[in-house]
Formats: C-alpha cells, sequence, structure tokens
C-alpha cells in the first residue's frame, strides 16, 4: 500500500455547490461515465440553475446495484460529493464485480448545497419528508412546546431572555435527552419550524424516487448509501441502520458493515445518539421498491458534538426567518455552519474518505454475497 | 503487500514479522530481553529500532503495548512503518525511534497487566508517596476479581456486582475501578514499584531521548471508544503550552486525558495522569519539549471488554487452570481488545498514519501561531 495522498484527496472535496457540480461532472467525464443533470424548476444561484446530477455505472440489467446519495441535507452534501468524485476518480468503475451496478444521485437538494442550509426551497428537512401523507402524521408533542421559544422571529433582550428560560426549563423538567429528540426527532406541525418534515413531498423527494423508479427496477439486491455529517465522534464513520428485524435485513446489515454498525432502533441504548427519525429516505425505500431485496445505510460522518453545534443551526434558522441573510452576523453563522457539517481540515477529510471507500467496498462486497 | 499482513494473533509472529522488517530495511534493532519466558516457551523482548540519526535534534516515539494484549494494533502500525519505507520521508534533523512491545510478558500471555500484574498505565508515579488511596476498590475487589469463570459461583458474583454497581452509581463505580495500589492481585493495580518495563523504558529514554530538543511521543492503545475510531489523547493539562501545541499538530480530534475523561465519564480520571507510562518522557527529560499523546483506538463497548478482563483475572489467579479453559480466556482477551477483521486493522492503520504524519509535521513547525 502506497502513502495515502492528502493533496490529492482533499481535490476530490468542492468548495461550494457550484464547485462540486463541476468536479463531479469532470470525473464522469475523465472517466467516460455519462451522467444527467435534472433541473430543479424553483432556484437558482449566481444566475445558474440548480441540478441534480444522476450517473448510472455499469449494465442496466444488473441484478445488484449500489445506490450512493449525496446532499439530501444540502450542505451535508459536500461531503458525500467528495466521497462520490473520490471514488469514480479512483477507478470504482474498473473494479466493478459482474453483474453489478453502481447509480450515483449528486446533490439530491442542491438548494441545501448552494445556500448552505440543511432543508430544502421548501424549508423542509428533506430526511424527514419521506412519509406516507395517506396516515395521520408522527406526533412530536415536545416539539410543539418548545418551538415558540426556539423559533421565535422578534428581536429583543427581553423576548430572548424569556426564551432562554423557557427552554432551561424544559431541560430540566424533561431532562436532556427528551429534549433533544424533542428539536430533532421530526416535526409535521410548524412550517417555520426545526426538522419540518413537510406537509407534501417535496420536489426533492420526488426527483429521488422518479430516478429510483426509473434506475433501480431491474435490479433485485440494492444497497444504499445515503451520505450525511454532523453525527458521532469528529472523523469517524458511522453506518446507521433504521431496521430492526430479520426481515427488513437487520442480520444482513450487520453481516456486510460489521460491529461499526448503528441499528438506531434495534438497540435502545442508541435512541439518543440519532434519535427517533421518522420519514427518513432509507427507511421508505423497502416500499417504493418492494421486490428488491435492500441494504441500506445512512454513513454518518462526525464532525462537533451536535450541543455545540445546535445553537448555531438554531440562531441561522432564525436569521432566516426573519430574512436576515445578508447580514455580517448572518453570513458569519453559513460560515461557522459549513464548518460544522463540513470541517475545512484536510485531516478530516482523508479519514472520512479512506473510511468511505471502506465501506463502498463493504457494500459491494455484500452486494456479491447475496444470493 | 496488503497492510492486514502487518497484523499478527501472538507475540511470537508480531516479535517474528518486527525483526523480519528491520533487518530487511538494514536496521539495527537494540533488544531489552525480559527474565522471564512466554506462553510458546519464547523469549520475551522489548525490541528499540532508531531510524534517523541519534543526534537528531527532532525525535518521534511510537510505542506498542504498554497494555500487552493491546500490542497488536500499534506493532502492525511498527511493522508496515518500516516495511512500507515511511522512514524515506522524514523531514530533515528528524529520527523515529520505535519501541516495541514495551510490556512483551502482557503481549505474549495476552493480559492487559505485566508479569507482576500491575497495570503499566499506573506504575509511574513515585513510589509509594505516589499511590492513590482508592477506598472505593476494596468494597469492589472481592467481586471484579471473579472466584470462578462460571457456574453458581460466578452468578452469585455477577448478581453481587451488579448490585454494587446499582448502588454507587456509574460514576462511584468507575471511580472504584479506575486505579488502585493496595490489592496486588486486583483489577488495575499500580504496582509498588517500578517493573521491569518502567526500568527498560526509563533506559531506552535516556540512551535514545537525551539528545534532541524537541520530542513527540505516541502510544498505542486499544479498547475503548467507538470501533476503529482513534481517539488521540495527550498527558499535558488542558491549558498547558503542551496542550495548546498538539491542539495545533492534531487538531480538533485531540483531547486532554481530563477531556477524555469527561467523554468517557471517568471521574478522577486525571489523578491517574501521573502514573501514565507517557509522564516518564516528561519527568526524566526536564529540558526537552515534549508532546506525549496517546492513540486509542475503540473496540466493542466497555462492558464487553470489562468482562474479558475480569475472566482473565480469574486466569491469573487461577494459574492451574486447564488448558483449554485458559486458552479460552486469552482468546477471549485477546478478541476484545483486538478486533481481527479487516474494516477495524485498516482504519486502525490510516488513523495511525495520519497521526503520525501531523506529530512529525508538528515537530518542524518552529513556533506555535495562536
Amino acid at each position: 500500500m502506497t502513502s495515502p495522498d492528502v493533496m490529492k484527496i482533499a481535490e476530490f472535496f468542492p468548495s461550494s455547490y457550484l464547485d462540486a457540480r463541476s468536479k463531479f461532472r469532470a470525473a464522469c467525464e475523465r472517466a467516460g461515465i455519462e451522467y444527467q443533470s435534472i433541473t430543479n424548476p424553483r432556484t437558482e444561484v449566481e444566475g445558474q440553475v440548480l441540478t441534480t446530477e444522476v450517473a448510472r455505472i455499469g449494465s442496466s440489467e444488473a441484478k445488484k446495484l449500489l445506490v450512493l446519495i449525496s446532499g439530501v441535507h444540502g450542505l451535508e452534501g459536500f461531503c458525500g460529493s467528495g466521497c462520490q468524485v473520490g471514488w469514480i476518480a479512483q477507478g470504482g468503475r474498473d473494479q466493478l464485480p459482474d453483474d453489478t451496478a453502481v447509480l450515483i444521485i449528486h446533490f439530491a437538494n442542491p438548494y441545501g448545497g448552494a445556500f448552505l442550509s440543511r432543508t430544502t426551497e421548501e424549508g423542509v428537512d428533506l430526511n424527514r419528508n419521506f412519509i406516507d401523507w395517506g396516515v395521520p402524521l408522527p406526533r412530536n408533542d415536545n416539539y410543539a412546546k418548545l418551538h415558540a421559544d426556539l423559533c421565535y422571529s422578534e428581536t429583543s433582550a427581553q423576548k430572548e431572555k424569556q426564551a432562554e428560560t423557557a427552554i432551561e426549563n424544559f431541560q430540566r423538567e424533561y431532562g436532556m435527552p427528551a429534549y433533544f429528540e424533542a428539536i430533532s426527532g421530526a416535526q409535521y406541525e410548524f412550517e417555520d419550524g426545526l426538522f419540518f418534515g413537510g406537509h407534501q413531498s417535496t420536489w426533492s423527494r420526488k426527483n429521488i424516487e422518479r430516478i429510483l423508479l426509473e434506475q433501480a427496477g431491474q435490479a433485485k439486491h440494492i444497497a444504499i448509501i445515503d451520505f450525511h455529517t454532523g453525527v458521532g465522534p469528529y472523523g469517524y464513520g458511522m453506518p446507521v441502520t433504521f431496521a430492526q428485524s430479520a426481515n427488513d435485513g437487520l442480520a444482513r446489515a450487520f453481516k456486510w458493515y460489521g460491529p461499526s454498525l448503528l441499528a438506531v432502533n434495534a438497540q435502545a441504548e442508541n435512541k439518543d445518539l440519532v434519535g427517533d427519525v421518522s420519514g427518513s429516505l432509507i427507511e421508505s425505500v423497502p416500499q417504493l421498491l418492494p421486490d428488491a431485496e435492500i441494504t441500506a445505510i445512512a454513513l454518518e460522518f462526525g464532525t462537533y458534538p451536535f450541543e455545540n453545534s445546535f445553537p448555531v443551526f438554531r440562531e441561522d434558522h432564525r436569521l432566516g426567518l426573519v430574512g436576515e441573510r445578508h447580514s455580517p452576523a448572518a453570513k458569519k453563522l453559513k460560515e461557522e455552519l459549513l464548518e460544522i457539517f463540513y470541517p475545512a481540515s484536510n485531516d478530516w477529510r482523508e479519514i472520512v474518505w479512506l473510511r468511505a471507500s471502506q465501506v463502498i467496498g463493504q457494500a459491494l462486497a455484500g452486494l456479491q454475497s447475496a444470493q | 503487500m496488503s497492510l492486514l499482513n502487518y497484523y499478527s494473533v501472538n507475540y511470537l509472529d508480531c516479535r517474528r514479522k518486527f525483526l523480519a522488517a528491520t533487518k530487511a530495511a538494514g536496521f539495527s534493532v537494540d533488544s531489552f530481553v525480559n527474565p522471564l519466558m512466554g506462553a510458546k516457551g519464547e523469549e520475551l523482548a522489548t525490541d528499540v529500532v532508531l531510524i534517523g540519526s541519534i543526534s537528531a535534534s527532532k525525535l518521534l516515539v511510537i510505542i506498542s503495548g504498554t497494555h500487552g494484549v493491546e500490542t497488536f494494533a500499534g506493532a502492525a502500525y511498527q511493522t508496515g512503518w518500516i516495511s512500507e519505507e515511511r522512514w524515506q520521508q522524514l523531514p530533515e534533523d528528524t529520527a523515529v525511534l520505535l519501541i516495541h512491545c514495551i510490556n512483551p510478558y502482557g503481549a505474549s500471555w495476552r493480559r492487559r497487566y505485566n508479569e507482576d500484574n500491575v497495570d503499566l498505565n499506573r506504575n509511574f508515579v513515585v513510589h509509594p508517596t505516589g499511590h492513590i488511596e482508592n477506598n472505593l476498590y476494596a468494597q469492589i475487589h472481592p467481586f471484579i476479581v471473579p472466584p470462578a469463570l462460571e457456574g453458581e459461583e460466578r452468578e452469585v458474583c455477577e448478581n453481587a456486582l451488579r448490585e454494587l454497581r446499582h448502588d454507587f452509581g456509574e460514576t462511584k463505580f468507575m471511580q472504584a475501578i479506575l486505579g488502585q495500589y493496595s490489592h496486588p492481585t486486583g483489577y488495575g493495580f499500580g504496582g509498588w514499584e517500578p517493573v521491569w518495563s518502567n526500568q527498560t523504558l526509563a533506559y531506552i529514554i535516556d540512551k535514545y531521548c537525551s539528545a534532541c530538543s524537541r520530542l513527540a511521543v505516541l502510544d498505542i492503545h486499544t479498547g475503548l471508544g467507538p470501533y476503529g475510531y482513534g481517539l488521540v489523547g495527550v498527558a499535558h493539562a488542558p491549558e498547558s503550552e503542551a496542550a495548546v501545541r498538539a491542539r495545533q499538530w492534531f487538531g480538533v480530534p485531540m483531547a486532554t486525558f481530563a477531556e477524555v475523561a469527561g467523554e468517557y465519564d471517568f471521574p478522577d480520571y486525571e489523578k491517574y495522569v501521573d502514573g501514565l507510562l507517557l509522564t516518564a518522557f516528561i519527568k526524566n527529560l526536564p529540558k526537552t519539549e515534549v508532546t506525549a499523546a496517546g492513540i486509542e483506538f475503540g473496540t466493542f463497548p466497555y462492558d464487553d471488554v470489562l468482562a474479558c478482563e475480569r475472566d482473565e483475572l480469574w486466569l491469573y489467579n487461577h494459574p492451574n487452570a486447564d488448558a483449554r479453559t485458559a486458552e479460552q480466556v486469552r482468546r477471549k482477551a485477546l478478541r476484545g481488545y483486538y478486533p481481527q477483521q479487516r474494516d477495524w486493522q485498516e482504519m486502525v492503520w490510516w488513523r495511525c498514519d495520519q497521526v503520525v504524519r501531523q506529530a512529525l509535521s508538528g515537530l518542524q513547525m518552529t513556533e506555535i501561531n495562536l
């Protein structure tokens, strides 16, 4: 094994949404991989339309398919994009086993990437949006208690003080785990709130579903890696599954990904790490593609502790609500937010890339073992 | 060669690979032979290799096996570091010292402690004035060291331990087991005098580290934290100049031991810092700029690792156990500290390589840019 070339790895990782897109397109072109650009009709940045790029590598008849998705949470996509570009640039295509294809969805939520937000252009947390609208929506009563104090638009010292006191009181009364679960779980009640799952399917959701139906329909065995950041120790890559029993592939996921796999719904002690999340992309895919055997993980790369990051995240959201986007304070928050979800350190990016390539390898090996 | 080949599952192979790599690269080995014999009747030794000049002003020391059974991660990196010719890229006036298996007895017998049942990472205090009084330990001792491996006696012990842990609460429970200087056959015993590994290290430091003016030390451990994650922890006080320097070298994922204590809920952990092996470099080289860090690689959940350790401690106290039982216990102990799986081994290698690179570039920085 040769010494990892840190600078070369650093080049996979983009500095902005537009840079990510150019890097992705260039990597595809160099590797002779065709891609489609799907335009988001609602928004643009620096005079350019926003797109989700889709590349399919390998035979359209392949029975085994690995899907790599970046940017479900907008700005978390810089990390995922770097991993996708790295996989292409390092010759991933040439090492594909027989009867196996790879589908890359680059920046599923381009708005969030372009505007350094976790949400979509609809203000929705896309990973809470994959929900069945035909049945009653999950309730988050604790969030309802907190909303007015988390997301107020009034700017006064008095309001701030009242809100902080109310939040502290909640924390004292219900405990920190309940607090974090309330704020990050998912809520479908407050459009202007945090971690809002939406009232209908977003453009990004419909787009992902269309892509999967078009491109994954032939496959019998599908592995999905949905890249995220912000949970876990700095630089550590942790696969997360929502599977909870043998029926939905929990044992298979452990066989593929080993002891580092976090089974949120099967291991009670892990609940406070990731929270009780409804409406996630990976959990919804089995219903979308009922004929395939799906092994889906979110791959979470750690950055900074959530309790330190959350105030920045919340203040950024609040400034968005009051329409303050261009002030120096708002810009500074965006810079902090970017670091929180995408550390600038090349060492972080190096270890992320190495781990990502390892997990991609585990997924491909897992697909080969599928009968 | 696949980096997985640098990993071994027993001390004999581990030493053989290291010596072969060293010989192939043309470096000479300074072996410090331990008077006892290994589990397979083999010679036990700490092998030291210096790459670069003994008078280099900048020196990086990489240590494996402070906790015997944890040896195999760090030792694999040391062997690979030589075979992959990382030494070709050494900066000017910079040397590397590899200290391979500083606790060879523990490595060979697959135990955390040494031949005297001493936790080497509690042994570097001043004896006897530095012995920390841990009154809670006496209460937990009869249960943390199990009287039997299985059966009714063991069940009674487990129930009692569970009850005691519940009564104590987690904080007090951790206080009880973090270290002690009162029970030589017990858990976390720090020893009553400098043990062989301690004396050997003092000699090595004197012989190889006296000339440099800037020294970095990396002591590689396993068994704490998320599977495959490598946390850098420094043996310096949180606000000290050395900690600031280390932060600059290692970046965000560096913690002082006080912070590690907070992260893993180890109360009083900073009290035990003075017993750490890393502190020998700081104490013995008062005129040298020392940046001393451990890398801790996670394996399995804390209680699983603890269970392996406790069984091993039973074995230590029952040397007449039949060979098959002994092998089962040791195999389990090894596995707890050393997942023999490709993903873990790769993660360990990559992270070691990164931290070593950070330390080597850190040594080249002339001033701290705050």
